[in-house]
């Protein structure tokens, strides 16, 4: 049994080695072979876990809510297609935190301009996962290009005052 | 082969680089169509490259001095110091404004000021935009061409460049008094040198219509009887007043993805693109 369990420690070890690279995670073993810094350690965790207990479950909820659940064919990515699943990732916070595609009308118009299948929810957030969902059947050349095709799908500047600089021949800042 | 429309009327303000844009992307942008159209601002006023590209594109397009319609126009104006001057090379003046994966797209040849310097040197330019369009015609199927609402050498540069010609008309007094004056103009240019160039009237569409207003009855009235006796065709479909059609404009958005436009709305201008499609064969 303890086996398994250090065996299930090491595979989450790898994976954050994977992602934090090799130099901090030797600092850190360094400092986590002291015996006095994993009691510390292992003390703010269980602090951190009862503060978190005591908040209200309303609270929970609305927290939960705010940010939409990631498609499982993307989580799926992760063991068999790392690349993508790092594209993918990326491309979610991204759209999450609203930097890219920041309205619904936006989303529905990138789907159609890639030839994916048409987005049909009816808020911004119910509509993140559906398209992930379809551009995982990307390939990854392809993935890559219709990411950065983004830029183009972006109404941009329409302003007055942007207009009447290049009428009166002023340059934009 | 393409078909080639232009929106004329010799009155301002009723709504042609609307009409053009969102025509451009109703066959464009929606999967019933999948068209290949390339839009021509031939507006000094270039409203039509405005609503398609926004403010940051355009000014790459002049500061890094992409051709535009005024470079088709004045491409082999002599210029001091610069020797024999060089033909446009056709592709050099396109610009994608969108592209889908199964090949629809808009191009556009956007328009800017400095075109209307060219109507106050216009000998022998009225052929050279035909010229250019049939060198890359073969490459869409429908080519809207957005005109500016005065008689000038643009105007039959239009007419040349087209086989149809579709207008534009807001149902109020001073708005119809453009149709008689474009007929005119349409029948002095099939008269004059170009007599043997195919040119129709693929009809009348009433633009900014809301239905009851007394004022837009008689006028709608007296267009319809117009064209009766003279044989011009008045689309059924109307384009319907809309606020969200300016702010489109502003989204640059077709009225179908416009934020919280009304999908009746989208509905009346797919009405209306469905019917212009029939009637010029696309």
């Amino acid at each position: 049994m303890r086996k398994q369990r250090e065996l299930d420690l090491l595979v989450d070890i790898a994976k954050l080695l994977r992602k934090y690279g090799s130099e901090p995670f030797e600092s850190l073993a360094e400092l986590l072979s002291s015996p006095e810094m994993t009691q510390r350690l292992s003390h703010i965790l269980t602090q951190v876990t009862k503060i978190a207990n005591t908040i209200p479950e309303t609270q929970k909820r609305t927290r939960t809510k705010r940010r939409p659940s990631i498609p499982k064919s993307l989580l799926t990515l992760e063991g068999t297609e790392p690349e993508k699943y790092q594209l993918l990732m990326k491309f979610y916070d991204d759209l999450t935190a609203k930097t890219v595609l920041p309205s619904l009308t936006d989303i529905k118009e990138f789907a159609a301009q890639c030839g994916l299948p048409e987005v049909r929810a009816k808020s911004r957030s119910k509509a993140i996962s559906p398209l992930i969902s379809s551009l995982v059947k990307s390939l990854n050349e392809e993935l890559i290009a219709k990411i950065q095709s983004i830029s183009r799908y972006q109404t941009g500047d329409r302003s007055l005052e942007g207009w009447s600089k290049i009428i009166l021949g002023r340059k934009q800042k | 082969m393409a078909r080639k429309v232009s929106l004329i009327n010799m009155k301002g303000g009723v709504g042609k680089s609307t009409l053009a844009v969102n025509l451009a992307w109703q066959f464009a942008g929606l999967r019933k169509w999948d068209k290949k159209v390339l839009v021509v601002d031939l507006d000094p006023q270039f409203n039509a490259s405005q609503y398609l590209i926004g403010v940051r594109k355009y000014e790459q397009i002049v500061t890094n001095n992409i051709p535009t319609v005024w470079d088709v126009f004045e491409q082999l104006t002599h210029t001091p110091g610069k020797g024999k001057p060089k033909p446009l090379d056709p592709k050099s003046v396109l610009y994608n404004v969108v592209s889908y994966p199964d090949g629809s797209r808009i191009d556009l040849i956007p328009s800017r000021l400095e075109l209307a310097y060219s109507l106050r040197n216009p000998g022998q330019k009225e052929s050279l935009l035909s010229r250019l369009i049939s060198k890359i015609e073969e490459h869409y199927n429908l080519i809207l061409l957005d005109c500016a609402p005065t008689e000038s050498v643009l105007t039959t540069a239009a007419y040349l460049a087209s086989d149809w010609i579709l207008v534009p008309v807001k149902p109020e007094y001073l708005s119809t008094i453009g149709l008689p004056l474009l007929v005119r103009s349409m029948e002095e240019f099939k008269e004059g040198p170009y007599e043997d160039h195919d040119l129709e009237l693929a009809g009348i569409v009433f633009n900014h219509a809301s239905g009851y207003v007394p004022e837009e009855i008689k006028s709608k009235s007296e267009v319809k009887s117009i064209a009766a006796k003279y044989g011009w065709y008045v689309f059924e479909a109307e384009v319907s007043y809309s606020r969200s059609y300016p702010k489109g404009a502003r989204e640059g958005r077709p009225i179908f993805r416009t934020s919280y436009a009304r999908s009746y709305q989208a509905g009346r201008f797919h009405a209306f693109a469905n019917e212009f499609a029939q009637r010029i064969g696309l």
